[in-house]
C-alpha cells in the first residue's frame, strides 16, 4: 500500500499554494501541521482529486488520482462540509454510500455500524441541522469510512470540538490508522503529537520537516530555555532570540525561547516539545500574557 | 450422535477469540453497484417538489385544453410558465453548491460530475417528454403546425436555460439559486410583455424571429453546458482554497 505524491504543485494566479511536494505515504497516521495559508487544504484537495494540480501527480498503488478506482479507495472529510436540509444522519450516510458504490443492503449495514461506532445511533433519524459541531464532525468521519477506504484524508477533523470530543476523535483516528493511510491536517499541535506516527510540517507550500516526533523535535532539542528576567534583559532577549512564550510575572518576565547556548544567567535548558518547534517556525509575533 | 459430539466438543473447548478479524474483512471484495444501479439510486434523490411541479403544470395545461378555447393568450401563458419547470431542474443541479455538498461529492467513486450528468439527463428527458406531450395536445386544438407551436413554447424555456446556466457558470456564491429565480422571473415577464405588446408576434411577420432565436439559444445553451461540465471536474478557485 503506497501513496506516491510526485512534485505536486498548485499555483493560483500569482500565488503558489503547493510547491513541488514529493512524498511517499504507507500505512499509518500522518499529521500535517502548518498555519493557515500554508497550503495544507490545497495539498489535501489535490490528493482527493477535488483540485487539479498545476503540475505533478498523485498515485495510489499505481492508480492515478483521476481514476474511479482511486476514488473507490478514498475516504475524505473536508474542512467544511454541508448536507441537504431534508437529510437525517442515516439518510445522509445512505446517500453517501450510494455515491461510493455500496449496494443497498451493505449501505444499510455500514451506515448502522458507523453510526454506532461514532456514537450517533440514538440520533440516527434526527435531522442533521439539529446536530452540534462535534456530532457533525463524527458524522463526517462516519461517511468517510463507509467504503472502508485505504486512504483516509481528514482536513482539520478536530476543529470546533470541545476537549472531550477531541480526545474521543483522536482515539478513533489512531485505531483507523492501523491498516490504512491516514493523513490529517491541523494547526492543533497536540492532536498531531498524540496520534501521528509521522509528522509533516508545512510552510509556504513546502514540507519543511518530516519524521517521527523525536526526529522532528531533535532540530531544537537542548536549545529550548526558560528564564525569568527583568525588563531590560527581556528587551534584549526579544531582540536577539526566537521567543516561544512570554508571561508577565509580578516583578519579572518569564520567557521561553530558543538559543544555541544559554542566553542569559539563570536560564534553564528544558526538554523541547512539538509546540516549541511549531512556534519557533511559525510564531512571527510574540504572545504576551498581560 | 453427531450433534451430541458437537455439543460435547463445544463444552470441552473454548472458542478462541478472532484475531485480525478486521484485516481479514477489509481484504474481502464486497459487491459494488453497477452504473445502472447508481443511476436508479439517484432518481430517489431528486426532490419530490421537482416531480410535483412538472405534474401540476401538465395537469393544469390538460385542464386548460379541456375547459377553455386555445388562443394566442393561452400559448403565451404556457410559454411563460414553462421556464419555471426549467428552474426546478436547475435547482437540482445547483443544490450541491447551495448546500456545500460539492466537495464531498467530488471525492466519491461516482463523483459530482457523474451525479450532475445523471440529474441533467433525467430531468432533461422528463422536461423534453413534458414539452412533447404538451405540444401533441396543443397541435390538434390550434391552426399552428407542430414545429411552429414548438418554437413558440420552447424558445422562452431555452432562454431561461441559457440565462440560468450563464449565471451558474459565472457566479460562485451559494445564493446562486436566488439569482436563477430572478432570471426565470425576468424571462417569464419578458415573454408576457413581448406577447402583449406585439400583437403580431405569433404571425407570419415574425416567422424568422422564432427559429433564429431558437437556434441561437440552443447553441448558446449547449456552449454553457459544456462549460458547466468542465467546471464540475474541479473546485473553482476562491480565497478559501489557499488556506
Amino acid at each position: 500500500m503506497e501513496l506516491i505524491i510526485d512534485r505536486l504543485t498548485k499555483q493560483y494566479e500569482n500565488k503558489i499554494a503547493v510547491d513541488r511536494i514529493s512524498l511517499t505515504l504507507k500505512e499509518g497516521v500522518y499529521g500535517l501541521l502548518g498555519p493557515n495559508g500554508s497550503g495544507k487544504t490545497s495539498l489535501m484537495r489535490m490528493i482527493c482529486g477535488v483540485l487539479k494540480p498545476t503540475s505533478g501527480e498523485v498515485k495510489f498503488n499505481g492508480i492515478d488520482v483521476n481514476e474511479e478506482e482511486y476514488r473507490d479507495s478514498l475516504g475524505y472529510l473536508p474542512q467544511d462540509f454541508g448536507y441537504y436540509p431534508e437529510f437525517s444522519a442515516y439518510d445522509f450516510l445512505l446517500y453517501m454510500a450510494s455515491l461510493k458504490g455500496l449496494t443497498k443492503h451493505r449501505a444499510k449495514d455500514k451506515a448502522s455500524e458507523w453510526l454506532e461506532l461514532v456514537g450517533l445511533l440514538d440520533v440516527a433519524k434526527k435531522k442533521i441541522k439539529t446536530f452540534s459541531g462535534g456530532m457533525k464532525q463524527r458524522l463526517g468521519i462516519a461517511q468517510a469510512m463507509l467504503n472502508n477506504p485505504k486512504i483516509l484524508i481528514l482536513d482539520e477533523p478536530t476543529a470546533g470540538l470541545d476537549p472531550k470530543e477531541r480526545i474521543r476523535f483522536r482515539n478513533l483516528i489512531s485505531r483507523l490508522g492501523k491498516d490504512r493511510i491516514v493523513l490529517l491536517s491541523t494547526h492543533i499541535v497536540s492532536d498531531v503529537e498524540y496520534i501521528a506516527s509521522t509528522i509533516l510540517i508545512m510552510k509556504d507550500g513546502q514540507i519543511i520537516h518530516q519524521g517521527s516526533l523525536d526526529e522532528i523535535i531533535s532540530v531544537i532539542e537542548g536549545k529550548v530555555y526558560e528564564c525569568s528576567v527583568d525588563s531590560k534583559m527581556t528587551d534584549y532577549l526579544i531582540a536577539n532570540y526566537p521567543i516561544i512564550n512570554i508571561r508577565e510575572e509580578s516583578d519579572k518576565t518569564f520567557l521561553r525561547l530558543v538559543a544555541d547556548k544559554s542566553p542569559c544567567e539563570g536560564a534553564v535548558a528544558v526538554p523541547a516539545v512539538l509546540e516549541d518547534l511549531y512556534l519557533y517556525y511559525f510564531n512571527e509575533g510574540v504572545n504576551r500574557d498581560e | 450422535m453427531r450433534n451430541n459430539l458437537k455439543k460435547e466438543l463445544k463444552s470441552v473447548f473454548d472458542v478462541p477469540p478472532p484475531t485480525r478479524k478486521n484485516q481479514f474483512l477489509s481484504q474481502l471484495n464486497y459487491p459494488k453497484t453497477s452504473r445502472m444501479d447508481f443511476i436508479i439510486s439517484q432518481l430517489g434523490y431528486i426532490r419530490k417538489r421537482t416531480w410535483i411541479l412538472s405534474m401540476l403544470l401538465f395537469i393544469g395545461i390538460l385542464d386548460g385544453l379541456y375547459f377553455y378555447k386555445v388562443s394566442n393568450s393561452f400559448i403565451w401563458v404556457v410559454s411563460s410558465i414553462l421556464p419555471f419547470i426549467s428552474l426546478s431542474s436547475i435547482s437540482e443541479i445547483v443544490k450541491s453548491t447551495t448546500y456545500n455538498m460539492k466537495e464531498l461529492e467530488m471525492s466519491c467513486k461516482y463523483n459530482f460530475l457523474q451525479i450532475c450528468l445523471v440529474r441533467l439527463g433525467v430531468l432533461g428527458a422528463t422536461n423534453f417528454m413534458l414539452l412533447i406531450g404538451i405540444l401533441i395536445l396543443f397541435v390538434g386544438k390550434t391552426d399552428y403546425s407542430f414545429i411552429r407551436l414548438g418554437l413558440y413554447i420552447t424558445t422562452p424555456y431555452l432562454l431561461n436555460c441559457y440565462g440560468s446556466l450563464y449565471v451558474i457558470n459565472r457566479l460562485k456564491t451559494r445564493m446562486i439559486m436566488y439569482v436563477c429565480c430572478g432570471v426565470t422571473a425576468f424571462v417569464s415577464v419578458l415573454n408576457t410583455l413581448l406577447t402583449i405588446q406585439i400583437n403580431e408576434i405569433y404571425t407570419e411577420m415574425y416567422w424568422l424571429f422564432w427559429p433564429m432565436s431558437f437556434i441561437i439559444l440552443l447553441l448558446l445553451s449547449a456552449r454553457e453546458i459544456v462549460k458547466l461540465i468542465r467546471k464540475m471536474e474541479e473546485l473553482q478557485w476562491n480565497l478559501s482554497l489557499t488556506a
